[in-house]
């Protein structure tokens, strides 16, 4: 029972059911990009840092670091997103209360996106030319000197682009939020467009979506833009 | 003062041993533009990697004014390279940052107060020729222009060595000789110490006053260029200081080979370059004297010489113009019998 398309009750109703649910999707995508950047860059700094001769004098203390570092991150991105949602609970519980909800969502899609930032990062260091990092070390700066004052800076436009996939990945987790409560525009989609047959609904959640894609993206792209002057 | 005693560098690549450095002894003075030549694979590389301590040393010592910089460790270590300048063959500027930034880089590691950094910014600008440039982004500039920026990074936190790895190797020719000039130029009014590591001959015979000659991981033969460019002694430093010579494959030579008489190259240094050596021996011997060949260089201002002559007379007469022109000159070489 459908109401009229163009009738203004229709849209409240769409507007009543799309809107919640947006700000939903851009809580947990807002939340679990903000963590998963700054702690998966973190590991990613560590997986980089340990393989580098030139930072960081290599040992079997280091390698070990690098080796466990990478098993993790690895597993962590080899278990599918919906396994790893039921799979986290307990750490989800642990953080935030419960393991059901926006939150407890977020919490999720956090620990989901953290092992994919941190290889992303890795491999946008090792992008970086080494001699700049040589150059760096030879004029006495010390580790983290080198780290926020060369190679962060340096591939800054580099890492926004990558970090642009990153979150435009965790909005497309964020559909499969309403597993656990989450709700989103996923959940919507899934419980109005699917289950329920409601085609404009499922369109409205797809409109969005692209929408806030776009710009997620088009904001990437052009931050790296200007932070590019190389 | 940079003393380098015994130093080996050994590494380890898929299990096997490659020695690339195999018992290293120098020492470089004050003030000096010392120089490191080598072609590839003689260790030019791994000797500036471990001056610069970006790589260890396996065994031996290299002493900077006396403290051993293969002890040092964490924060020592990196005072201690405060004391050393890198310029790099591909420049490895912060491309992201403005030459400003660039240059300011080593004085902020170092502490050096903001005014005092931006006094001295402009100053190393002034220097290098780029004051116009300040706030450009490495992208903007030309290779030369880069090497320009580096070289002042390199000076920006007074350093007491600056070291060129290959500096001018990825140059035009006429931006090298404008880039070794500077550096000349620097060492004279500022008195800092150089070491160029080349496989060039002739970035050594422009600026420097030593060089060492490397082959295997060792040093086969050093001295002061002047000495070596004229009495070389091994056939590496032959080789290298050949591109010196004049060319003896031209027809006035083979000619000069069919009629009798002695070929010699005759090779002047300094200030009696310009006497009349050539006058005096066909006024004392009979003997005629045909001129084959010759030019005239300057290395660390001081003037080379070579002639290349063809003495011609009687056997005695020739011998003993010989024997004049041994005693007159610093070098007199038979270097062919004509038929």
């Amino acid at each position: 029972m459908q109401p009229d398309t163009f009738s203004p009750e229709h849209f409240r109703e769409l507007w009543n059911i799309l809107w919640p649910a947006t700000l939903e999707t851009l809580y947990m995508v807002g939340y679990s990009s903000l963590f998963s950047i700054l702690i998966g860059t973190l590991i990613g700094v560590v997986l980089f840092i340990t393989s580098n001769e030139v930072l960081c004098k290599q040992n079997i203390f280091t390698s070990i670091i690098n080796k466990i570092l990478g098993l993790i991150v690895n597993i962590g991105r080899s278990i599918p997103f919906i396994i790893l949602i039921i799979a986290a609970a307990p750490l989800t519980r642990l953080i935030v209360g419960t393991f059901i909800g926006t939150e407890a969502a977020a919490v999720s899609l956090t620990i989901a996106a953290i092992p994919f930032v941190a290889r992303l990062t890795e491999s946008t260091f090792a992008g970086l030319d080494k001699g700049v990092v040589e150059a760096s070390v030879a004029c006495g700066a010390s580790l983290p000197q080198t780290i926020y004052k060369v190679i962060i800076p340096e591939t800054l436009p580099v890492l926004i682009l990558n970090y642009t996939v990153a979150v435009v990945n965790l909005i497309g987790f964020s559909a499969m939020a309403g597993v656990i409560g989450g709700g989103g525009l996923g959940d919507v989609a899934l419980r109005h467009g699917l289950q329920r047959f409601r085609t404009d609904m499922l369109f409205g959640t797809v409109i969005i979506l692209v929408l806030i894609v776009q710009i997620v993206q088009i904001a990437g792209n052009f931050f790296a833009k200007v932070t590019d002057k190389r | 003062m940079i003393e380098i005693k015994n130093l080996h560098k050994t590494y380890i690549s898929d299990g096997q041993k490659v020695e690339a450095l195999k018992g290293l002894d120098i020492q470089i003075e004050s003030g000096e533009i010392f120089g490191f030549i080598g072609l590839s694979g003689a260790g030019k590389t791994s000797l500036v990697r471990c001056i610069s301590t970006l790589e260890p040393v396996t065994a031996g010592e290299i002493h900077i004014d006396g403290v051993d910089l293969t002890k040092q460790r964490g924060k020592n270590l990196r005072e201690l390279r405060k004391k050393f300048g890198l310029v790099f063959q591909h420049f490895n500027l912060l491309m992201n940052s403005t030459v400003y930034k660039n240059i300011e880089f080593p004085m902020k590691i170092a502490k050096i107060p903001k005014e005092q950094r931006r006094e001295k910014i402009l100053e190393l600008l002034e220097l290098v020729g780029l004051s116009d440039k300040i706030d450009a982004y490495p992208s903007r500039l030309s290779g030369g222009q880069k090497q320009r920026v580096g070289i002042a990074r390199a000076l920006a936190a007074d350093p007491r060595f600056v070291i060129c790895d290959e500096a001018t190797s990825a140059l035009d020719p006429a931006t090298t000789m404008s880039i070794l000039h500077l550096i000349k130029d620097i060492n004279r009014k500022l008195g800092i110490t150089f070491i160029v590591i080349t496989h060039e001959m002739h970035v050594i015979k422009e600026i420097c006053t030593k060089v060492a000659i490397m082959e295997g991981g060792h040093i086969i033969e050093h001295g002061n260029v002047v000495d070596m460019c004229v009495w070389p002694k091994t056939s590496t430093a032959k080789e290298f200081f050949r591109t010196a010579e004049i060319n003896l494959n031209n027809t006035a030579y083979e000619l000069a080979r069919k009629s009798p008489g002695k070929i010699v190259k005759a090779t002047f240094i300094g200030n009696n370059a310009p006497d009349p050596y050539i006058c005096n021996v066909i006024r004392r011997f009979d003997v005629e004297v045909a001129i084959l060949g010759g030019h005239i260089q300057e290395i660390n201002e001081t003037v080379i010489g070579v002639l290349i002559i063809k003495i011609s007379g009687t056997d005695s007469a020739v011998s003993e113009a010989i024997a004049y022109l041994n005693d007159a000159i610093e070098k007199t070489e038979v270097i062919d019998y004509a038929a």
